[in-house]
């Protein structure tokens, strides 16, 4: 095996307050102990390879939570810091190791409620993401080409949190306004 | 894995070979007067197979014993010497 992709991923939305241990641990798991353990796995092939490239998929939820995401942001947060420690570990070997922090894409992830006319005005491109746009970055990370870039999280979500308003209300510029101190 | 009984000096020499061979070493360049650097094998390696030593042998690696090591024979010896 020399590319690993981790996409496997799974939210549960509530509020802390209402947040099971149970559903905790199961989101934590399943994104950041599942990553943990192919990584393991992955590590000795490619050392011996001198090549390899790993996929770690975040989410721009690990730096831009939404209330009621604790434990998927909190996972996918795990994800990035083992990324960069990964990185650390094996890229003298020749193996890569980053991250993908998608925006909004048009999955069945995200909830009907985030596809709205209204939640569009937000998007800086005033669309969801396609799938296809986030694979065509896993596959040049996967490349040769690629194998300068280690230790880093790439944000594909057309703009969405460049900006301050990142998941709030849209803001809106008045014509012509100026400030001069 | 749980650590083997008491692992002949053999056991541990192969172990030291087929790990650095993981690590991506070039098998047939695995010779005693090899210098670690022309196997590209660097503290991060050494620390790595202090780590599968202790977990495979229980021997207890101290990381600055291959501080001033520069072949692989000269690695061995110090890995042997923990056996006495």
């Amino acid at each position: 095996m020399l590319v690993l992709v981790n996409n496997a991923g799974a939210r549960h939305d509530r509020l802390v307050q209402g947040l099971s241990k149970q559903d905790w641990a199961r989101i934590i798991d399943v994104n950041l102990h599942g990553a943990f353990h192919t990584i393991q796995r992955a590590i000795r092939p490619m050392s011996q390879k001198r090549f390899g490239r790993i996929i770690n998929v975040s989410s721009i939820s690990a730096t831009r939570p939404q209330p009621a995401q604790a434990a998927y942001a909190a996972s996918k947060a795990g994800v990035e810091a083992l990324t960069r420690t990964v990185a650390q570990e094996v890229t003298r070997r020749g193996v890569t190791v980053n991250a993908i922090a998608p925006g909004l894409v048009d999955t069945d992830f995200i909830p009907e409620s985030l596809k709205s006319a209204d939640a569009m005005r937000v998007l800086p491109a005033r669309r969801l993401g396609e799938p296809e746009e986030v694979a065509a970055l896993a596959s040049f990370l996967a490349s040769e080409e690629a194998g300068y870039i280690s230790g880093t999280v790439i944000t594909v979500d057309g703009g969405f949190t460049a900006g301050l308003g990142a998941g709030g209300r849209s803001w809106r510029p008045k014509a012509e306004t100026s400030s001069d101190a | 894995m749980e650590p083997t009984a008491t692992p002949s000096r053999d056991q541990i020499s192969a172990r030291i070979v087929s790990a650095l061979t993981e690590f991506g070493a070039e098998p047939d360049k695995l010779r005693p007067e090899a210098t670690l650097e022309e196997l590209d094998v660097d503290s991060l390696d050494l620390f790595e197979l202090g780590q599968i030593l202790n977990e495979e042998f229980g021997i207890e690696v101290d990381p600055q014993d291959f501080e001033d090591l520069t072949t692989l024979g000269q690695a061995e010896a110090a890995i042997l010497s923990y056996l006495k």
